[in-house]
């Protein structure tokens, strides 16, 4: 049996020795990004719980295909924990004062916006490329001037023009997938 | 559309999902996208996108558009199976962090070697003495571990209120609400009911709490042992010898149960 799936089954089955065994292997380097990343010690807790949770509903909903069960459930975390960091900022921003949270909504919430983005990226996956690189450094806060230099095209123009096509490229490859419909 | 009118969309569409039109712009623009449906689809899937794949962002859902969805997940998160499941990788989180605690305080601990050794040296000596002389009541106040309740893993409404009200140690509006939550025949989440339980004992209505006790046993989660522990508490802090007894032999009745080994310490000491 692949790790992967020794892992998943053990949370499904509640294997007290294999689920301990994860937080030994995984929980340290989930402690330490969260904490470099303004998060306090609950959070580290929090995170890495919803985290397997998630993992569970969706294993349970139709068995996961990963490579690697660390990394999948980095990213997991890590992307619970931007999901986290943006409502924070979003509530501070509306109300100047964080709500009671309820955890059942935020996970529930937290599992649509990963499938979304699990959409998105699939479809990003059938650029090119020169587009996924250039879109992924747009996408990451860099001016057209940097991109200009850093990936040595000849004026700002054309990276813009780039950018503007391999943009529009990934939003008719999503529009054009009946699952757009049905999430939209 | 042309190219340059092209472009020049791209510009605007660009200006605003980074934020950088001037107020006038952006109501403008955000009145013609009110107007014209494709491009108000468009602009949603850029600024998406942007927040999708910026590592330091986050796309966030709208939560009215997608209602049913998000209840079918949290009556999935509140099943039976589910709130199991939890429990079960909750029991593993709280090995895993007696474990990094035992070895934190193994350092601190380090410094204290003398002293702890000289307490040591006096309960030895004195502690069948001691023992020998505890009423329930002092086990009660030796093994009283109210605050060991778990915190709550997928917390609904009802459960972040408890929560909220329980850190607050506001018991009396957690039987309150427990109270009116049972007349309209809601269910608890099972932790819930040992902060429940657990507020009626503070309260000194120690028959509620236990009924609440009871309650959480029946639910027959993989928890359930902690209700028997909890009973027990409640049983020395009334001084009920014969209560005490049998609660006792239901948690000795097996090694799995929570707190079997304080149990069996409190059997010893009380023969």
């Amino acid at each position: 049996m692949q790790e992967s799936e020794k892992y998943l089954q053990a949370l499904i089955d509640g294997d007290n020795k294999i689920i301990l065994d994860i937080y030994n292997r995984f929980h340290p380097k989930i402690q330490v990004f969260i904490l470099r990343n303004n998060g306090r010690h609950e959070d580290v807790q929090d995170v890495f719980h919803d985290a397997l949770m998630y993992l569970i509903m969706k294993h349970r909903e139709s068995p996961l295909q990963i490579a690697s069960f660390e990394a999948y459930l980095f990213t997991i975390c890590k992307n619970i924990w931007r999901s986290t960091l943006k409502n924070k900022k979003e509530w501070v921003m509306k109300d100047g004062v964080l709500p009671l949270v309820n955890k059942e909504d935020s996970l529930a919430t937290f599992t649509i916006e990963q499938k979304h983005l699990e959409f998105y990226q699939e479809k990003f996956q059938l650029l090119s490329d020169n587009c996924k690189e250039i879109l992924s450094i747009y996408f990451n806060g860099m001016s057209y001037e940097e991109i200009m230099k850093d990936l040595s095209y000849n004026s700002i123009n054309v990276v813009r023009q780039r950018v503007y096509k391999c943009r529009a490229k990934v939003v008719q490859l999503i529009k054009a997938d009946f699952r757009y419909k049905k999430q939209a | 559309m042309n190219s340059n009118k092209e472009d020049k969309m791209h510009e605007m569409i660009d200006a605003y999902i980074n934020d950088m039109m001037s107020l006038k712009d952006k109501l403008s623009f955000e009145s013609r996208m009110e107007a014209d449906e494709i491009l108000k689809e468009e602009v949603f899937i850029y600024m998406s996108l942007k927040e999708s794949f910026n590592e330091k962002d986050w796309h966030t859902l709208d939560k009215r558009s997608h209602g049913e969805a998000l209840q079918n997940i949290k009556k999935e998160l509140k099943s039976a199976t589910l709130q199991n499941v939890s429990i079960n990788v909750k029991k593993a989180e709280e090995e895993y962090y007696n474990v990094i605690n035992k070895k934190l305080n193994k350092r601190k601990k380090f410094y204290f070697v003398a002293i702890a050794a000289s307490f040591l040296l006096f309960a030895s000596i004195n502690l069948p003495y001691l023992l020998g002389n505890d009423s329930l009541e002092d086990h009660y106040n030796n093994y009283a571990d109210w605050e060991g309740i778990p915190s709550l893993i997928e917390k609904g409404d009802e459960v972040a209120i408890i929560e909220k009200l329980y850190e607050s140690k506001d018991y009396n509006a957690i039987t309150s609400h427990y109270e009116i939550m049972q007349n309209g025949s809601e269910t608890f989440h099972a932790y819930s009911l040992l902060k429940v339980g657990a507020s009626y004992f503070f309260n000194g209505n120690y028959n509620e709490a236990l009924q609440v006790f009871d309650v959480f046993i029946q639910l027959d989660t993989i928890a359930s042992s902690r209700g028997n522990w909890y009973k027990l508490l409640v049983y020395l802090k009334q001084d009920n010898k014969r209560k005490t007894q049998e609660t006792l032999n239901v948690i000795l009745s097996n090694k799995n149960n929570y707190n079997y080994k304080q149990a069996l310490k409190i059997k010893k000491d009380l023969k």
